[in-house]
């Protein structure tokens, strides 16, 4: 405790030193921000590992019209190699592995030829925006029903309130099966919107708390008085205020987007083949897990690698954006 | 210190007390006996080695699977030895006699004539014998004459007059309106036409006058509990009503969790083996750890290769893989589209490459695999090598990419010729078949385009509508060949409704006289060139194009001895009073 | 208190109605509950699916089809699915072994969590505390169905296998060790010679218990035995006296020892009503050993009365516990025997047809529990140890703390009078929204385990698209969250003197 302590003051010198000659940056908001986010190790780390995840999956196979690096589709089969062993290999030579190498296969095959690698991208590419689609929508929707609800008390609040009470008793990954099971057939984008529609509940709640400790506040009072209107109180006075809150719930409703999508898949609720996801894909492949465990491993490490990540960068995000909290003693 | 010594003393009062208290218990429980020689655990369970585990994915939920509700491999999985009938399905799927029941022969071809004997001694396990009543029974429910009864299919007691026999007698005699060839697999004895008379509120006498003078206001009752009072709603019915007529009675059932069968003291024929059978309900991708954990001794998955990759790894566990009835085939809209031309579906049929799909889809689960070039004989069924010889299906077998380049030119259509295949989704392995047909197929002249969709099956979706060229799809076969003869009857008009099981539409008039031929056909020897000239018919329009049975795969304890998977509907329990653990 | 009962049930009825109604035209909506007819070759196949319409009122709007739910549901009528079976005889067992499922889970996750997170609140920054973190955030990304397949095959087939032979290799007791040295050391709070200590203490003792267990095939034959229930219990009693009253109070310690060792001395006098006893008399015998400990702890409580009589109460029913479990797993050796030493299942609730005594079906019921409820923790135990963590660091923030600090009151009277109570608050909200989440983790769990429960019927109802045993769930689902709420509710009342219960 002692040794964090004293670096904290060797770094931070009191404002008394300013007359000893020294001078001091003013900061913006936002700088201070960065400058604590990028400090938290752990965001950092979080933030390459899931660039170079989500640069990967997007850059290998291409997306879209656009071509990726690899060379071999996620949907075409060939002919099955050594039972569709993975090639890839880490083990440098000289200590008696196979040499660094990707191989045809690096994450071997499936049953009829495809490309695993290629697949698992394609799973890590849908998955990636569907918990990004929930993720954004989900915030969308819970920051402007929370900032109504907040903002305009009364039977708007009363409203929007009980009606968030009524959406969390039935269980999330209960009324995102229902809804998977009914949309999952129509694509897994429109399905992740769907979901984004139904998972904005704990957004809603803290943004309402928000906006009524802030609307108190007597910034908002003097704008009031000058004749402000109420959206642009909401806009240019409240809702920057919140952003902290917002990006940070955003933030965990990505990661936890991508297990609701994964969960869904594997229960048959999600997307569906000839789509895939990594959820999807250790669904169709969890028997393999002793025979064939490169078939189970991959996805699986791929949905706890983004998962990881995206919750290292909200946990970074929360800190920069509240440095109160986690600090204690100094 | 006083207030040490004082509370000395009480915790000193204090042990006395609760050492007094437990001995007064102990006086209760006597022989207080050494925990350590406590009676063990009675072998029970899995343990036990007169008990048989066997799995499957659904929970029974009826003693009656003959109504139009219930009829479900759930229920017969189960009840496959307590209902037992004067046949069975045997090993390779074809109708065996049962001859515990009794015995049964055909005394006259026209008009056609059966005579049923029932073996003198045989009794329901509640004592009651089996006898006409049952037959009358069966009767009832099935001819369609009393539609109270819900009944599966009325298709062969339609054609059976009432029979003319007196209520305990032993002799049966049906006699058949028309000519049938599955007359062999007639269901006879099925549900205890005691019970239903009782719970019917009438005596079996009653209950028998009553079918036969048809009167339907006496037997409401009775229907209402031949359709619902056999339902299980999470518990087992009274077990006076759920009497056996086979070698296994029930025993208990726990919800969700299993049903255990009991050897029934009863029975008068060939007697079980092994005293109990449990069969757990387990879903399908958890029966292989479940095995391998001894949580259960015998699986029947559906087939994958990891699934077969995990079982073989597996020790002292027999693996056996095999055929099924089911197999799929690719079906051509005769209605619209470029398959009105024949040209061009022996084009199709030329480079669809049957080979490649069994090697690299059905092989790696049955190893014996071979393509499917009949379509109405099963490949493990006697006569299916003249049947294919016949038909001459074997040009075929390999992909011959010029002849059908040259086919496609000879029809003069212009290339690349547009073909839809739809099958529903998601089902991978049909998946797969079409991108290996698009892989061969795209350069004889055709651009495959797949349509698979979710709601290919659905009322308005796109199999009833005919909105295909080319439909990937699987039937059920069976040993009996009222099953299969509609499918590529002229249907009436080509529309969802009209057209039944012919969704291509198919017509050929001479296909539908020998139909006919073989429906009525009671002599087993004269149907096989039938269907011999049948498949050449099909073959030489290519009403369709067979490609492969679906791989089946069972596996169970090597110390279980006589299981033996069934490719029909009968399943690996046939023959489960047989089953032995060493 | 009633009043505020009352109120919040009539709330949370017209809320749980309001949810009824989305779930039920969701359901309505998800797909074509036809589907498996439309596919089927039975020549019957429009004969059924008329009865199948009727049965189902698919005829009908999905508002008629929900007000006919409804009113069933008033006259105690949940419907019937699909194949005609009533939803209330479903509910029957799949509730039962749904609710142990989610209750085990969620205390035991509350419990354990929120302990490693006031923990690692009051070690902030220290190795411990940055492990703990990070192992929480790899739980949170940890996909449940993945770790319960792996946990399936890992800890019930392979652990199964290894206790053919539980002999632990020299290699993995040195490295286990090693890890529980490191944990020590981590947990320690001082110079780097005390953490030095603490990590050798931890190595020596892990690495001795864990070689004396393998060569005593422990793992075969497992069971405690009196030595060991009186060492851990007069330990744990004074351990937890000391953390709570203070080492300066000796009644306090007294009165815990006194009733751990009253209990331990009675582990053999009750070993014959242990043969095999009725869940009564165990319920009993755990009264007991609560009043006589009450008992032990007024007398000795002497002026710390209302400190000892708890304390009293929780060594008397530690030790209790203890014997019960000492008793469980002398059991243990029959029941693996049973089962052919495959104790550990992987599949459903129950051995089929099981007879053995009241400890061998207790054991059973437990090891069917084991792999779903480490499934369900291990992501509940992240969130748990996360937030209680948070919530302790911002009291011990609070003015409050730093004046009772102030005022010297030592660490200990600070966390545990002033800041553990007010740290609590928050969570009780958190464990009831979670509760929810729970029973979401369960239709997972249930699917990968087979078991039959509230999950399972879920899954196949919406799979079938088949209302009313999703329905049945969700009724039970969302009427236990409503009451675990309330009950959230009412602990955060009594924990915050601000809210009045009116």
């Amino acid at each position: 405790m002692t040794e964090k302590t004293e670096m904290t003051i060797k770094t931070e010198p009191p404002a008394s030193n300013d007359a000893q000659g020294m001078t001091i940056v003013a900061r913006t908001q936002g700088q201070l921000v960065r400058r604590r986010f990028f400090r938290h190790r752990g965001a950092l780390v979080g933030m390459i590992l899931f660039g170079l995840v989500f640069l990967l999956a997007f850059s290998s196979i291409g997306f879209g019209p656009i071509p990726g690096w690899w060379d071999k589709p996620w949907t075409g089969s060939g002919t099955v190699v050594d039972r569709g062993r993975p090639t890839l290999s880490v083990i440098p030579e000289f200590l008696g592995g196979a040499g660094m190498h990707l191989g045809e296969h690096p994450f071997g095959q499936d049953n009829i030829g495809k490309d695993y690698f290629a697949m698992t991208m394609r799973g890590a590419q849908v998955s990636i925006i569907v918990a990004l689609t929930i993720g954004l929508v989900s915030t969308a929707v819970g920051t402007v029903l929370g900032a109504l609800a907040g903002f305009f008390r009364g039977k708007i609040e009363a409203v929007i309130m009980r009606f968030t009470d009524v959406m969390i008793t039935i269980p999330v990954l209960v009324i995102a099966a229902v809804v998977g099971s009914a949309t999952g057939n129509l694509g897994p984008y429109f399905m992740a919107i769907m979901l984004g529609l139904i998972t904005w509940t704990s957004v809603t709640r803290l943004v309402r708390g928000e906006f009524l400790s802030l609307r108190e506040k007597e910034f908002v009072e003097a704008a009031r008085a000058v004749g402000t209107s109420s959206m642009r109180i909401i806009f240019k006075h409240i809702l920057p205020n919140t952003l902290g809150v917002i990006i940070v719930s955003a933030t965990l409703a990505i990661s936890s987007g991508i297990l609701l999508e994964t969960a869904l898949s594997f229960l048959g609720f999600g997307v569906k083949s000839p789509d895939t996801s990594l959820g999807l894909l250790i669904s169709d492949y969890k028997n393999a897990m002793v025979t064939r465990p490169w078939l189970f491993w991959w996805p699986g490490l791929f949905i706890v690698a983004i998962a990881l990540s995206v919750n290292f960068i909200g946990d970074g995000l929360r800190d920069a954006f509240d440095p109160r909290q986690n600090r204690v003693r100094d | 210190m006083s207030s040490a010594r004082r509370a000395g003393r009480f915790l000193a009062a204090a042990t006395g007390a609760a050492i007094l208290l437990t001995a007064c218990g102990a006086a209760d429980n006597a022989p207080a006996a050494d925990p350590s020689t406590a009676p063990s655990a009675p072998a029970s369970g899995a343990a036990n080695a007169s008990t048989i585990t066997h799995t499957f994915e659904q929970e029974i939920s009826s003693y009656n699977a003959e109504t139009a509700e219930e009829y479900s491999s759930k229920n017969h999985i189960v009840l496959n030895r307590i209902q037992t009938d004067f046949w069975h399905f045997g090993a390779d799927g074809s109708v065996q006699p049962d001859k515990d029941m009794g015995s049964y022969e055909k005394t006259s071809d026209d008009p056609l004539t059966v005579k049923y004997t029932i073996n003198p001694n045989a009794v329901w396990s509640d004592g009651n014998a089996i006898a006409c009543d049952d037959v009358m029974l069966t009767y009832a429910v099935a001819s369609g004459k009393f539609p109270e009864f819900s009944y599966i299919s009325t298709d062969t007691w339609d054609k059976i007059k009432m029979p003319d026999c007196a209520i305990g007698d032993k002799e049966v005699t049906l006699n058949y309106t028309k000519s049938y060839g599955d007359w062999a697999a007639a269901n006879l004895i099925q549900l205890p036409a005691h019970i239903v008379a009782q719970q019917g509120g009438l005596s079996e006498q009653e209950m028998f006058d009553a079918i036969k003078a048809e009167d339907h206001g006496k037997l409401k009752k009775a229907a209402e509990f031949f359709n619902k009072g056999w339902i299980f709603n999470g518990k087992l019915p009274d077990k006076a009503l759920i009497p056996s007529s086979g070698q296994y009675v029930i025993d208990s059932y726990s919800p969700g969790q299993s049903i255990t069968l009991a050897a029934n003291d009863k029975y008068w024929g060939e007697k079980a083996k092994t005293e109990k059978i449990v069969i757990r309900f387990i879903a399908q991708d958890q029966q292989v750890q479940a095995l391998q954990n001894g949580e259960t001794n015998i699986i029947e998955p559906q087939s994958n290769p990891d699934i077969l990759a995990q079982v073989e790894a597996l020790q002292n566990v027999t693996v056996k893989t095999g055929e099924q009835f089911l197999y799929d085939h690719l079906d051509f809209n005769f209605n619209k589209g470029p398959f009105k031309d024949a040209k061009l579906r022996q084009a199709f049929a030329a480079c669809t490459p049957r080979q490649q799909i069994v090697d690299n889809l059905i092989k790696p689960q049955n190893p014996n695999a071979a393509p499917m070039n009949v379509r109405n004989i099963a490949p493990f069924q006697p006569g299916y090598a003249e049947a294919v010889k016949f038909a001459g299906a074997e040009k075929y077998n390999t992909v011959d990419l010029e002849g059908a380049k040259k086919l496609v030119a000879d029809s003069g259509v212009k290339t690349p010729i547009k073909v839809n295949i739809g099958y529903n989704q998601p089902n991978p392995r049909r998946t797969q078949v079409v991108e290996l047909i698009k892989a061969s197929c795209d350069q004889a002249g055709f651009e495959v385009t797949d349509t698979g969709s979710e709601k290919f099956f659905d009322d308005a979706g796109d199999l009833a509508n005919g909105n295909f060229d080319i439909a990937l799809f699987g039937w059920a076969g069976s040993s009996l060949n009222s099953g299969w003869t509609s499918t590529y009857y002229t249907p009436k008009k080509c529309t969802p409704s009209a057209k039944g099981n012919n969704k291509g539409c198919y017509s050929n008039k001479e296909y539908d006289k020998l139909a006919d031929q073989i429906l009525s056909e009671t002599d087993p020897s004269k149907v096989a060139p039938l269907i011999q000239q049948v498949e050449k018919i099909l073959w030489d329009d290519l009403a369709t194009i067979p490609l492969y049975s679906q791989p089946a795969l069972s596996a169970w304890s090597s110390n279980i001895q006589n299981v033996q998977p069934n490719p029909s509907q009968a399943s690996i329990t046939w023959n489960m009073h047989q089953w032995a653990a060493q | 208190m009633l009043v505020f009962i009352a109120r919040r049930l009539a709330i949370s009825s017209l809320t749980l109605l309001a949810a009824t109604f989305i779930m039920f035209f969701l359901v309505a909506l998800s797909g074509d509950p036809l589907a498996d007819l439309r596919e089927s070759s039975l020549p019957d196949a429009p004969r059924l699916m008329e009865a199948r319409i009727a049965a189902m009122h698919l005829d009908e709007p999905i508002p008629v089809r929900y007000f006919s739910w409804l009113t069933g549901i008033f006259q105690g009528d949940l419907g019937v699915n699909k194949a005609g079976t009533t939803v209330s005889s479903l509910l029957g067992g799949a509730m039962e072994s749904t609710l142990k499922l989610v209750v085990v889970a969620t205390v035991l996750a509350a419990v354990i969590g929120i302990a490693i997170g006031i923990v690692s609140a009051l070690r902030q920054y220290s190795s411990f505390d940055h492990g703990i973190t990070f192992a929480a955030f790899v739980c949170f990304s940890l996909p449940v169905f993945w770790v319960a397949t792996m946990l399936k095959q890992y800890v019930a087939i392979e652990f199964n296998d290894w206790l053919r032979d539980p002999y632990i290799p020299l290699p993995i007791i040195l490295i286990i060790a090693l890890c529980a040295g490191l944990i020590w050391a981590s947990v320690y709070n001082g110079d780097r010679k005390g953490k030095l200590t603490a990590f050798g203490i931890g190595l020596v003792v892990t690495a001795v218990i864990l070689f004396a267990l393998s060569a005593s095939r422990w793992f075969a034959d497992p069971g405690l035995g009196f030595p060991f229930v009186l060492v851990v219990g007069l330990a744990t009693a004074a351990g937890v006296a000391a953390l709570v009253a203070g080492v300066e109070h000796l009644q306090p310690m007294y009165a815990a020892l006194g009733a751990a060792g009253v209990g331990a001395l009675l582990y053999y006098p009750l070993q014959p009503m242990l043969i095999a006893p009725s869940v009564l008399t165990l319920l009993g015998l755990f009264v007991v050993a609560g009043l006589v400990s009450a008992a032990i702890g007024w007398q000795f409580g002497g002026l710390l009365r209302r400190q000892a009589i708890p304390l009293a109460v929780f060594s008397g029913l530690f030790v209790a516990a203890m014997i019960f479990i000492d008793r469980l797993l002398e059991a243990w050796d029959g029941y693996a025997r049973a089962l052919k030493g495959r104790p550990v299942a992987t599949i459903g609730s129950e051995t089929p047809n099981f007879l053995g005594n009241f400890w061998q079906t207790t054991l059973d019921s437990g090891m069917h529990l084991l792999l779903p409820t480490l499934a369900l923790i291990l992501v509940g135990l992240a969130s748990h140890s996360r937030y209680s963590r948070a919530s302790m660091l911002e009291v011990m923030n609070q003015d409050y703390v730093r004046t009772a600090r102030a005022k010297g009151l030592p660490e200990r009277t600070v966390v545990i009078k002033h800041a553990f109570r007010n740290g609590m608050i928050p969570i009780t909200t958190i464990l009831a929204l979670d509760f929810a989440g729970v029973f979401g983790g369960a239709v997972i769990t249930e699917t990968v385990f087979g078991w039959r429960g509230m999950g399972k019927m879920f899954e196949v109802g919406l799979r079938e698209v088949d209302p009313m045993p999703v329905m049945g769930f969700f009724l039970v689902t969302g009427t236990s969250i409503v009451v675990w709420n309330m009950l959230a509710d009412i602990a955060y009342a009594y924990l915050d003197p601000r809210i009045r219960l009116s």
